[in-house]
């Protein structure tokens, strides 16, 4: 029944690229029907055909955690979160999810968490639109200082522009931030159920060799990554930075980027 | 006479005798009673004794036992003892009268009441019954066997046969259903009253059953005729059982080595005497098996395992209860069954009553083949909001094994009105109540089932050079806005500006044209360039035009310009005497020379008052 349904939605997919638009609500039907298996087809289906939205990711996310895996539900609500970094729900499950498997997301300095706090709270075009908003007024109380011959205008024009420009300074960097976070593509979650972190990027298994392992949906972030071929296979290996300052390596099939 | 002192010897081994106690607490009271005979046998002698005790009888009427045969009697003997008791002294006299009848037949035989006189008031003993057992039947072999009342049969030279002496395990129901009470009784034939020593060498085994031990002192006591034959009797064990198990369960009595006495002939040459041997018996396992039959099915929901007869009842206290009071919901659950085993029932607290773990106490006995008694369980609760609050019902549902079926017993509803006391939920104890409802919350919030707006591209405005540019632009916007507003307002006052700032300039190059004419005594032409420099400086400092240039307004500009009136005047009388020496010349105070450094000295001071 539930293949049968699958498929069903597969092949009225094909027919017309308007009909596909309606793969993700397809897959939002699936998931309220509790066919987790075919909200995820749906939604992938949706994401390969006709692009993305945070929503899309978020909805993902939730078919990927009610069907178990970890992993692929943190790199859905990561990407939805990097297509929009205010999503207050894809925050809330995902600092759910890191707080039911123990899986923490490391710590940050405190201007960092305070840059992070609030990069949550607006989409990054609103701080950058924010930020325009305030240069604006920092230039018009720039030019009414400069053109005014009234000497109350010119002294409110004058403090009202030192004000504003560490605001806008802020600003600035937070939209920056945000921006910098949205883009960033050196991240990547461990989607088995649990990645073995080498001191060195061989298979070779030896008790000085195996570092660390980490659990599914796990957050690493990627430094650099070599191609290892040996007997004809090449193995990618990432390097990855866990606890800040630790380097070590991990196969790319035991991870995915975000 | 040797064999039954002897008899008597042995059973005082086994048997702990307490025959002082009845007599202890007997003063001199009168009372007359008939001792029935025990483990009577068909065909055997036997004894009825009517006892008096504490007086001298007479006019004794003892009616015959029916169907029994009179073999001889009466016959009295009498007997008396003293005691000392804590320096009290009493004394007890006893006065048997005793028959031998001979039972014919087996059955139940009843002695009718007596009556005595006995210190001038007649005295009547109740009536009694007996049992008369059948004679052991006899095995086709012919041989004769041993019997428990026939010491004579107890000759060693007779093995002891597994029939002889045997332990059996009897329980009063075969088939029962789960967890329902069975009673079982370890129980030991013998047909050999002298059992010296009793051993268990393994213990009973009763796997699948919760077991209540009843404490026995094993005691051999009466005749039981089993498989045709008689046997005395000893319970060795009681146990309640209730089965965990369905299906079919085995309880074994375990094995047990014991040592029986016979009789041993001894030949002293004029007489034979018996002397008691001893002689080693290992008893078989005895395996009773039962049958367990499950709870019928379906069970309510619901069902708290109960399983017997029980009654409910619930008691709430107080009836009027305030926030942060304790109050008490106590069930009490009575009957027989397995009560020991009960669990605590769970009754339905409103979330805002912050509820203790009940407290939770049996008192059961054994009784009558199953374990009686009451369980009392109290709940301890403190509401910790006031409002009006309800404890719905609780179901108690127990099975009925006697009747096979389920019963549901409810207790009442209770309505509760809390009223505010001084209690304020801390935030501690509050969180109990929200925790739960914490964690009931506890999962990823919904989908967004929104109208997808998909798009490949999430290109970001910080991303992009636009961004950016904005600011460059805006910049430029507001330079070049600045620089036109500026050059403007230099068009609109540039003139004005320019001729104020060369006013003075320009008034000192018309007065060298004066100066000249004043060189050349061209007096009517001094006048004049005198007059067109202070007119032309005026009108270029005060931004004032042809037509405006008017004593007046001329005046009201130099005013305006903080200008002091002396010095207006000064310049305004300067201009006016220039006039008139100009029509009217040769006047000696309007001299030409000094009417120029009056002139000289009014732009100075104009100037300087400007700056």
């Amino acid at each position: 029944m539930r293949k049968l349904f699958l498929a069903g939605l597969l092949m009225a997919s094909s027919f017309a690229p308007a009909l596909s638009e309606n793969m993700a609500t397809s897959g939002d039907a699936a998931y309220n029907a509790g066919d987790y298996a075919s909200a995820i087809a749906c939604y992938n289906n949706a994401l390969e055909n006709d692009g993305s939205s945070s929503d899309l990711y978020y909805n993902l996310g939730n078919a990927y955690y009610k069907s178990d895996s970890i992993g692929k539900a943190i790199i859905s609500y990561k990407r939805a979160l990097k297509i929009d970094p205010s999503y207050e729900d894809a925050l809330y499950n995902l600092s759910f999810l890191n707080e039911k498997f123990n899986l923490t997301d490391g710590s940050d300095s405190s201007t960092i968490r305070f840059f992070d706090g609030l990069s949550k709270k607006l989409h990054p075009d609103g701080w950058s639109w924010l930020s325009i908003g305030i240069f604006a007024l920092l230039l018009t109380a720039i030019g009414c200082y400069l053109l005014s011959r009234d000497t109350k205008l010119r002294k409110v024009s004058f403090f009202s522009a030192l004000i504003l420009l560490p605001v806008l300074a802020v600003l600035i960097s937070v939209t920056i931030y945000s921006r910098n976070k949205s883009s960033r593509n050196s991240d990547c979650v461990v989607v088995v159920p649990s990645a073995q972190l080498k001191n060195a990027p061989t298979l070779i298994n030896s008790p000085e060799n195996e570092a660390y392992t980490v659990p599914e949906g796990y957050t690493l972030e990627i430094v650099d990554s070599v191609s290892n071929s040996r007997n004809g296979t090449s193995v990618v290996w990432y390097e990855v930075t866990i606890d800040g300052d630790k380097h070590l390596w991990v196969t790319a099939s035991d991870v995915e980027r975000i | 006479m040797v064999i039954k002192s002897l008899h008597k010897r042995l059973r005082s081994l086994i048997m702990p005798l307490y025959l002082t106690l009845g007599f202890l607490c007997s003063y001199a009271q009168v009372d007359f009673s008939i001792i029935p005979p025990r483990d009577v046998v068909a065909g055997n002698q036997f004894r009825v004794v009517y006892r008096l005790r504490n007086s001298q009888g007479s006019n004794w009427n003892t009616p015959q036992v029916s169907g029994c045969t009179l073999r001889y009697g009466p016959s009295t003997s009498t007997s008396s003892s003293t005691q000392f008791v804590n320096g009290h002294s009493s004394s007890t006299t006893t006065v048997d009268v005793s028959y031998v009848y001979i039972a014919d037949k087996e059955g139940e035989y009843t002695i009718p009441e007596a009556t005595v006189m006995a210190n001038g008031k007649k005295l009547t003993a109740q009536a009694a019954k007996f049992k008369v057992l059948p004679a052991d039947s006899s095995v086709s072999s012919g041989r004769s066997q041993v019997n428990v009342t026939d010491p004579a049969s107890q000759y060693a030279d007779r093995p002891i046969g597994k029939d002889d002496i045997f332990v059996r395990v009897l329980t009063n129901k075969n088939t029962v259903y789960e967890n329902e009470p069975i009673e079982v009784t370890l129980k030991l034939y013998t047909k050999y009253e002298a059992v010296t020593s009793f051993s268990a060498t393994s213990t009973p085994a009763y796997e699948g059953f919760i077991v209540e031990d009843i404490q026995v002192a094993p005691e051999l006591n009466a005749i039981e005729n089993y498989n045709g034959q008689n046997y005395r009797t000893a319970i060795l064990r009681k146990y309640i059982m209730f089965p965990q198990k369905t299906g079919r369960l085995s309880i074994t009595s375990g094995s047990y080595d014991v040592t029986v006495q016979q009789l041993q002939r001894v030949n002293y040459g004029f007489f034979y005497s018996a002397e008691p041997i001893e002689k080693k018996v290992k008893l078989n396992e005895y395996t009773a098996t039962i049958t367990s039959q499950p709870l019928p099915s379906p069970r309510p929901e619901g069902f708290s395992g109960a399983v017997g007869q029980y009654t409910i009842s619930s008691t709430l206290q107080p009836e009027n209860i305030k926030t942060g009071e304790a109050g008490t919901l106590k069930f009490v659950i009575d009957g027989k069954g397995n009560i020991k085993y009960l669990n605590d029932p769970e009754p339905v607290m409103p979330s805002e009553f912050e509820v203790y773990p009940p407290s939770h106490e049996i008192e059961a006995k054994v009784s009558g083949g199953t374990v009686q008694g009451k369980m009392t369980s109290e709940f301890t609760f403190v509401p910790e909001y006031p409002g009006k609050f309800e404890i719905p019902e609780y179901k108690f549902i127990y099975f009925n094994p006697a009747k096979g079926e389920y019963v549901t017993l409810t207790t009442p509803k209770y309505d509760l009105d809390v009223k505010k006391g001084k209690y304020i939920p801390s935030s501690e104890s509050s969180s109990g109540a929200q925790r739960g409802a914490m964690q009931k919350a506890m999962d990823i919030r919904h989908i967004h089932a929104v109208e997808h707006r998909l798009s490949k591209n999430h290109t970001l405005v910080a991303s992009s050079a636009f961004y950016w540019i904005v600011y460059v632009f805006m910049t430029a916007i507001l330079i070049v806005f600045v620089l036109l507003y500026r050059q403007s307002a230099r068009k609109k006052s540039n003139i004005g500006f320019v001729k104020e700032a060369k006013a003075s300039k320009v008034a000192k190059k018309r007065l060298k044209d004066a100066e000249r004419a004043l060189r050349s005594s061209n007096t009517q032409e001094f006048y004049e360039s005198l007059l067109k420099a202070m007119w032309g400086y005026l009108s270029d400092k005060l931004h004032l035009n042809g037509a405006e240039l008017t004593r007046e307004r001329v005046k009201e500009a130099l005013f305006n310009n903080g200008v002091e009136e002396q010095t207006a005047n000064d310049v305004l009388s300067l201009i006016d005497d220039a006039e008139m020496a100009r029509y009217t010349p040769n006047l000696p105070e309007l001299a030409p020379e000094n009417l120029y450094s009056k002139a000289i000295a009014a732009i100075n001071k104009l100037e300087s008052i400007s700056k």
